[in-house]
């Protein structure tokens, strides 16, 4: 490599004149990417910290206003734009279900035996990477044309919009009775009413659905003892902040369940561990996974289709046209969801997993499940960790999707609104680029909090 | 990856897979430096002048046109250069660039000092602020007075024109001989002309299926009230029904949506005297913000749920989910004979009678409005009159560039022969005194009479913010059938009601936002002052901008109109005082 004293090893044990020119060498060769890194990277992104600062309109407008679009931002000046959350906390959970079919394809793809067919799969699969994305987008938009789109087309041919429009109809009724009956008292038959009871307790001890479903999650992560809170201090801050939603709003009325919820957790959790040591951990777990598996099948049942859109019985719904709609055309749009660089990047952590486990694993009587669930996926958490990563960075900060689907105000109803479409119509529309700039921060922060817990959390257990 | 392997020596190794993807790869990149650097050679060659006009024009018709134009053009300084007039020919060369990444071109082609020499001033931010305007566009004030050299008489020599005209336009100063006085190119922040249009534009037209409506109807005729496009739009859904096809009566996509305010003000006049709070005939956005707060105007009034139900009507007539529809769709739909009507301007024309032919026959007419004795048709309704439109499609000179050449190319452009053969031949309207529009799109010629106002308030705009873009959304539910009148006005006035999002940071942001301007205006009179002192022989030039932006300056009253409009309008009736807090 280095032609100033034969090798590398030799240079670095001869002399520091010899040491700092091959070292200069070695920074003359990364000075052009590092050039090019902090001049068109770096550069632009801290010009956006410091603008953050501004009012500034992208032109002659630039005065320094210190922290007041920040003050903006957390004072209760944008509700949209936190409002705006909610459509990415959907999105990022679908991101989760989304992630699995790129793993089962690529855990196939790794389990073929012909070297020669991998090949050609995965050749496959890196070919449509050369179509543009926007390319992409715009055919999915042709896709989901109400008039002549495949899949409305597709929906029909199949009989599913007839089940769809069924749903439509019988959804919003089992919505209704479970609000009205399950989860308020109902006075009007006393029989009735004492059979449901443990049902009717969900909204005033948890706050709703939501609110048991978040003590689930509590509770799981307090499964290992009190002792394990520190160590997971960023879950908790991610998981109590979310849970207040769930829990309050009022300020008296959050502090008070909190308190309780959160009380008697940790009481039931030191009671079981004192009890029995070695099997708290999975009794716990198991009590809060039904927990969580009752209180989002609560969730699914009242909180995603409360009403009927009536879209679905003329056989031709706008999935764009329609602000009810409109979530689920995002969460469906680029099915069935097999990215070849996720597929790439699991498939490259596959490839480590050394033939000797598996072998143990078939002489351990495992299946072909089990290899999955217990061998492939546990030791690929580096790479799953990594897309999640890339993920809910994509959905956090797109917007560009969005605007050409829906337009700048995030269609019928603002139903698409995301904090990046938002940031994007204060820019552009509004022409406040100083405070977009401030908005960025905060989800630049936002960002790397998230990022900090898939790193501590999200690793294979060596 | 296996071990041992060796590569093949020599050329052999071009014969394996690395070497066949190292020969492609090679090809590719040395095709595309050689195009580059071709490209490069072209644009910045030393032997002649290359003059780029960048613009967004992607419709059928106008790249053709305007290449005719520049054909000429060419071919005269050529000859010139052949003369020996000029030292070096001028090629003009046009570049189109998708609407939709338009601005961000500008913006970083001014931002690198590499912008084209003539730039279509259209969307892009560096444009939005007087100073910058300034600072990358040539000020043509001087220029405007004097004559266009391309309207002296040799120039003028065989055309069809009228002679009063023809006597008048070789010495009628440049600006004079638009339709319009280059009123619509005037810079009200500069008091300046920094851009020279090149046709006229009137939107709101309503193109027809003749051959359609008179299958579907009985009578090609086409409606001449609101009731009567409903009644036709009946027909034709039965029309299609009967036939087994698809055909919706109005091809309206979400691009049409701007359409439903050509309604505002007909609807909506009986504010323009309330509201118009300073008499100038229009009514600006914070004298709508201050009668909707005053009380003056309320959205549950009969005239805005008339206009509400009137826009639900229309859109009933648009495909089932036409929100999800681009533009391309609606003009698909209507030319393949799917839709009886379109609703466009005159920049679609040009397209729609180029694809049309030979497949029916196509007219226009203006938007209809509710007649007497029909629903919403009491009190009458006025459409606005067209007398004030101005100018469009304006082009600045970058001030960097070819200026000199450039602007010799406008002057080209915008002659009496010139200005007509470009627009009639993509059917667009010119806008030179005494030309006119080609015979079938003459339809598109202004209406005069009517309302006089160019515009009227809505809660859109940048003003209005985030209860801006609540309308809009709640506006798009309620077209598409998915919300009720009562609906959208709950939600837009509960966020005009918020005091996060709603009357005090509009009022706010407004006040703040003529503060800017104010500063900036200041900062441009510094500039001015400095270059009166040191320009010597255009001292005068310099001293007569600078009284004008001074004037500007004091007519804002140092934002405090913004104030007395509130304390006579909202704070007179609600008590409320002016939100600098919010600020």
């Amino acid at each position: 490599m280095s032609t100033v004293a034969g090798t590398p090893a030799i240079a670095l044990r001869r002399g520091w004149w010899s040491r700092a020119r091959f070292l200069a060498l070695l920074w003359l060769m990364m000075l052009p990417t590092l050039a090019g890194l902090a001049v068109f990277t770096y550069y632009p992104n801290l010009e956006a910290v410091k603008y953050a600062l501004f009012k500034w309109d992208g032109g002659a407008v630039e005065e320094y206003r210190g922290l007041h679009n920040f003050a903006q931002i957390f004072g209760g000046g944008d509700p949209r734009f936190w409002a705006a959350f909610s459509l990415i906390g959907v999105l990022l959970a679908a991101n989760v279900l989304k992630m699995w079919p790129s793993i089962f394809v690529a855990i196939v793809l790794h389990r073929l035996k012909s070297e020669r067919w991998q090949f050609f799969y995965r050749v496959m699969f890196v070919i449509p990477m050369v179509i543009p994305g926007l390319v992409a987008l715009l055919l999915w938009k042709g896709f989901y044309d109400p008039n002549v789109g495949l899949f409305n087309k597709l929906l029909n041919w199949t009989g599913l919009m007839s089940v769809l429009d069924a749903f439509d109809r019988g959804m919003p009724q089992v919505a209704a009775f479970i609000a009205t009956n399950l989860l308020h008292w109902n006075g009007d038959s006393p029989l009735w009413s004492l059979l449901l009871l443990p049902t009717q307790l969900i909204t005033p001890l948890f706050g709703g659905a939501w609110g048991l479903a978040a003590c689930a999650v509590v509770l799981l992560l307090l499964r290992d003892g009190l002792a394990s809170v520190p160590q997971r201090w960023m879950l908790w801050i991610l998981v109590l902040g979310l849970a207040a939603f769930a829990w309050g709003p009022e300020p008296l009325v959050l502090t008070i369940r909190a308190t309780v919820l959160l009380g008697a957790s940790a009481a039931l959790v030191e009671w079981s561990h004192r009890r029995d040591p070695l099997e708290a951990r999975d009794r716990l777990a198991r009590l809060a996974l039904w927990a969580l598996g009752i209180g989002l099948t609560l969730v699914l049942l009242t909180k995603t289709w409360p009403v009927a859109t009536g879209a679905f019985a003329n056989g031709s719904p706008s999935w764009l046209g329609h602000s009810k709609l409109v979530v689920p055309a995002v969460i469906l749009w680029g099915f069935p969801w097999i990215g070849t660089v996720g597929v790439l990047i699991y498939l490259a952590g596959l490839s480590n997993i050394s033939k000797e486990v598996y072998e143990a694993a078939e002489l351990d009587g495992i299946g072909f499940w089990g290899k999955i669930f217990r061998i492939e996926i546990p030791l690929i958490l580096t790479q799953v960790r990594i897309n999640l990563i890339f993920l809910t960075i994509s959905t956090l900060s797109e917007y560009g999707f969005f605007l050409i689907l829906l337009g700048p105000d995030g269609g019928p109803d603002n139903a698409g609104l995301t904090p990046g479409l938002f940031m994007y119509q204060k820019a552009f529309i509004e022409n406040e680029m100083g405070y977009a700039c401030a908005l960025g921060m905060v989800m630049f922060v936002l960002l790397l909090f998230l990022t900090l817990i898939y790193q501590k959390h999200l690793k294979v257990e060596k | 990856m296996s071990g041992d392997y060796h590569p093949p020596a020599g050329w052999r190794w071009l014969l394996t897979w690395n070497g066949i993807g190292a020969v492609v790869v090679t090809v590719a990149v040395t095709i595309s430096l050689w195009q580059v650097t071709k490209v490069r050679r072209s644009d910045y060659s030393d032997q002649r002048v290359v003059v780029r006009m960048l613009h967004w024009q992607l419709e059928a018709g106008y790249r053709e046109a305007l290449q005719l134009v520049i054909d000429d053009y060419n071919r005269m300084m050529a000859e010139r250069h052949r003369r020996g007039e000029i030292p070096k020919p001028v090629v003009v060369m046009q570049v189109a660039v998708s609407e939709k990444i338009y601005g961000q071109v500008v913006n970083t082609n001014l931002l690198a000092r590499e912008a084209p020499d003539l730039i279509s001033m259209g969307d892009f931010a560096l444009k939005s602020c007087g100073a910058q305007k300034a600072q990358h566009f040539l000020c043509l004030d001087e220029l405007v007075r004097q004559p266009n050299p391309y309207n002296a008489p040799n120039h003028l020599a065989g055309a069809d024109i009228d002679p009063a005209i023809a006597a008048a336009l070789p010495t009628l100063a440049w600006r004079d001989t638009f339709i319009d006085g280059m009123r619509g190119a005037f810079d009200d922040d500069l008091q300046g002309f920094y851009a020279i249009p090149t046709n006229f534009f009137i939107p709101g037209r309503l193109s027809y299926n003749k051959d359609l409506l008179k299958a579907a109807t009985g009578s090609e005729e086409p409606p001449r009230t609101f009731g009567q496009l409903l009644d036709i739009c009946t027909k034709v859904k039965a029309y299609g029904e009967r036939q087994g096809r698809r055909i919706v009566p109005i091809a309206g996509t979400r691009a049409n949506l701007v359409y439903v305010e050509y309604y505002l003000l007909p609807f909506l006049a009986s504010y323009r005297r309330s509201m118009d709070l300073n008499r100038d005939g229009m009514v600006s956005p914070m004298e709508g913000w201050a009668a909707l707060g005053s009380g003056a105007f309320n959205f549950h009034d009969k005239p805005f749920r008339e206009l509400a139900e009137a826009s639900q009507a229309l859109a009933e007539q648009f495909p089932p989910g036409f929100l999800a529809l681009e533009r391309d769709t609606g003009i698909y739909l209507y030319t393949q004979g799917e839709a009886a009507f379109h609703l466009s301007g005159s920049w679609d024309a040009g397209t729609l009678y180029h694809l049309t032919e030979g497949k029916f026959r196509m007219g226009i007419v203006p938007f209809p409005l509710p007649g007497p004795g029909e629903r919403w048709g009491d009190p009458p309704k006025i459409a606005a009159s067209e007398a004030g439109w101005v100018g469009g499609n304006l082009f600045g000179v970058y001030k960097y560039g070819h200026t000199a050449e450039a602007v010799d190319f406008l002057r080209f452009l915008t002659s009496w022969v010139q200005n007509q053969r470009c627009n009639r031949a993509c059917d667009w309207g010119p806008n030179v005194i005494g030309t006119s529009l080609e015979e079938r799109m003459q339809a598109f010629a202004p209406r005069l009479d009517g309302l006089q106002q160019l515009s009227f308030w809505a809660p859109i705009g940048p003003i209005a913010q985030q209860v801006g873009s609540i309308y809009r959304g709640q506006m798009q539910a309620l077209l598409s059938g998915e919300a009720s009148i009562d609906q959208v006005i709950e939600k837009v006035m509960d966020a005009y009601n918020d005091d996060a999002i709603g009357e005090p940071r509009i009022w706010a942001k407004a006040y703040d936002d003529q503060k800017t301007y104010l500063r900036t205006i200041e900062r441009t009179l510094s500039v001015q002052a400095l270059v009166a002192r040191l320009s010597g022989a255009d001292r005068q030039e310099a001293d007569r901008r600078y009284r004008t932006l001074l004037s500007n300056q004091v007519m804002t009253t140092n934002a405090e109109n913004l104030r007395l409009t509130w304390n006579q309008t909202i704070g007179a009736t609600t008590g409320r005082s002016f939100p600098e807090a919010a600020r």
